[in-house]
């Protein structure tokens, strides 16, 4: 077996018991491999992005995307034979400040050993590579992370405006496109070259677990956005009860009370409440449904308007308006009204 | 006030038996003249000539499983208490309107618990076909309706417009006409009926005070409706459909929105019917109902 490397010290090794139960419960492999404890929605995510070979994540903003694709990119080379893996952002320099960042933080925070343990020694491919601090590959075109069992995990720069032809050449077997409605409303690089990406060959390219997989995240657009065709094909197929596919959809809201790794709850630590209203006042009413709730909605400006809304209020106050059970009821309300104006006259 | 009260009601009714199905709603609204009119004048068509107010409403959820004969029921019971010149109901396919409209046009209604002989409310299209007596106050929001032909009909000289969304467009926009020129007046809202005048509003007794809060979160909900709009050379403009009407949604439910428009719409339907304009002889209109005998 790839994975039994007798180099590893043996208390952080992935024995086969582990990894027949890791392999059946990602969840599990977070906890004992990267020592980190998920908020029940994120568990399910992971559980969706592991057993469903075509994913779209829409989850609003602030709902821990970034940390669930590093884990289960990471988990799928660590644990599955044969597996490369890699992840596009539209912009070369966001995927290093967000999702290679987490490389650094595994690896210097040491709380995760086994994962730390299964990294393995970067190959110089070209001259001006370079060996980082956190043990993985910075090339000026392409992160690599080697692992010990051989696999490795990618991340390219995009060329979205080339339409991503540089990586014509690549073929992957798990591969995520982030910030994707992004990259369609660009260019046609998914639909030209990344797509086509994830051709590489697997146990059971017909199994949940084997097969290779997909994964688009980005938070929600509106139905009028060049990313909602793809969506709409994706709900189409979910509809019609593909299990190949899925649709996702989490926000800030989801996170719980259950207890993280700094003993406060998910929701007091990573629901930040400022950040979230600063974000809604800057947004329409269907930007923020797609930005922070994840919800594919439609574009549109309001209809009838507050003002138009509230100018009718004072006016029914003017008239003393009142709800009434019945018409008697609204005839000794009038009489009411010009008593009390008789009497005050 | 001493113009005479006309009462009209909008529906957007939804029978259950089941848990899943949508709130359906139903609002009554009274209208008067602006002004004072003189002795024996006719009543102004102009709509703008008039004070539009929604005065009640009450919301069905699926939990309440409201069959199409309670929904019957209820809507004669609210008959009985405000004599409604016209009703307007939704007559998609989905709401259950027309089996509605059919269990109306039955003598027997269930009203309060009880079973009661009642004068049948029936449509101006089979009602006519079915019912010998009745009160042919009953409007189905759809193409080919006569009462909605008449106040939206089609600019080409057809009997009714070309495609649903059509009409749900010139519904919404009369309605927004109905608002921005102040025809059409609210109840004040909950909170500031709660805090202003507290005691009188808990004095009223729950149905009454439901239909407060009924109205005011209709106000909401008209609020949450949205025309679609499209980027286009930097602006937004309005998405149309292929027949030229506009494309709207709701950003959550909007069952009391849809039932104070169509009790609106109601109240355009009795304007532009005229049924109250028929001449009468003088010798006729002696002990007519609501006109002095001197």
């Amino acid at each position: 077996m790839d994975i039994l490397i007798p180099s590893v010290p043996p208390p952080l090794r992935i024995t086969h018991q582990m990894w027949e139960d890791f392999l059946c419960d990602p969840v599990l492999a977070c906890e004992v491999i990267f020592g980190i404890r998920l908020d029940a929605f994120q568990k399910c995510r992971l559980r969706y992005y592991w057993w469903v070979q075509n994913v779209i994540d829409s989850s609003g903003v602030g709902s821990g995307k970034t940390v669930v694709d590093f884990i289960f990119l990471c988990l799928r080379c660590i644990l599955i034979p044969k597996q490369q893996a890699a992840v596009f952002y539209p912009s070369f320099g966001t995927g290093k400040n967000s999702f290679w960042e987490y490389f650094g933080s595994f690896v210097l925070s040491g709380r995760a050993p086994i994962f730390v343990a299964q990294l393995g020694n970067p190959v110089k491919l070209e001259a001006g590579d370079e060996v980082a601090g956190d043990g993985t590959l910075h090339g000026s075109d392409c992160y690599t992370a080697f692992f010990r069992n051989g696999n490795k995990l990618k991340m390219p720069a995009p060329s979205i405006a080339l339409d991503s032809v540089r990586a014509a050449s690549l073929t992957v077997n798990t591969l995520i496109i982030e910030e994707w409605c992004q990259i369609d409303a660009a260019s046609d690089a998914i639909d030209k070259q990344l797509i086509d990406r994830a051709r590489g060959n697997s146990y059971n390219q017909f199994s949940p677990l084997w097969g290779n997989h997909i994964v688009y995240s980005a938070h929600a657009q509106t139905m009028m956005h060049p990313a909602a065709a793809r969506f709409k094909h994706h709900q189409r197929q979910v509809a019609m009860g593909n299990p190949q596919f899925a649709n996702l959809s989490y926000s800030y809201k989801d996170f719980s009370d259950l207890k993280c790794h700094t003993g406060k709850s998910f929701k007091e630590e990573f629901r930040i409440e400022s950040t979230i209203d600063n974000k809604r006042n800057v947004c329409s009413k269907s930007d923020w449904r797609g930005q922070g709730f994840g919800i594919w909605g439609t574009s549109g400006e309001g209809w009838f308007t507050e003002d138009a809304l509230s100018a009718a209020v004072t006016r029914g106050k003017a008239y003393g308006i009142l709800p009434v059970l019945s018409r008697r009821q609204f005839e000794e309300l009038e009489q009411t009204q010009s008593t009390e104006v008789q009497t005050s006259v | 006030m001493s113009q005479p009260l006309f009462f009209f009601m909008g529906g957007d009714p939804a029978p259950s038996d089941q848990h899943r199905s949508d709130d359906g709603c139903l609002i009554a609204a009274v209208a008067w003249t602006r002004r004072v009119l003189e002795p024996d004048e006719l009543l102004p068509t102009n709509p703008h000539e008039w004070i539009f107010a929604p005065c009640y409403g009450r919301v069905f959820t699926a939990k309440e499983k409201m069959s199409v004969a309670q929904w019957s029921g209820m809507i004669h019971g609210l008959h009985q208490r405000f004599g409604f010149e016209r009703i307007l109901l939704d007559a998609g396919a989905g709401g259950g309107g027309v089996y509605i409209k059919r269990a109306m046009m039955k003598p027997e209604q269930l009203i309060n618990g009880a079973e009661q002989v009642v004068v049948p409310i029936c449509d101006q299209v089979d009602g006519p076909l079915l019912v010998v007596r009745g009160q042919f106050i009953l409007s189905m929001f759809g193409r080919g309706d006569p009462g909605v032909n008449t106040v939206w009909p089609d600019p080409t000289g057809t009997r009714s417009l070309a495609g649903d969304e059509l009409l749900k467009d010139a519904m919404y926009s009369s309605f927004k006409e109905g608002l921005e020129h102040g025809v059409i007046v609210f109840p004040p809202d909950v909170d500031e009926m709660l805090a202003t005048r507290r005691s009188e509003a808990l004095a009223w007794g729950d149905e009454r005070l439901w239909a407060l809060k009924v109205l005011d979160a209709g106000r909401k909900q008209l609020i949450n409706i949205i025309v679609e709009t499209r980027e286009k050379d930097g602006a937004m403009v309005q998405v149309f459909t292929q027949r030229g009407a506009r494309k709207f949604q709701s950003l959550g439910k909007d069952d009391i929105a849809l039932a104070l428009m169509y009790s609106y719409g109601a109240f355009l339907i009795w304007l532009r019917s005229g049924d109250w304009t028929a001449a009468m002889k003088p010798a006729d209109a002696v002990g007519f109902a609501g006109r002095a005998t001197g």
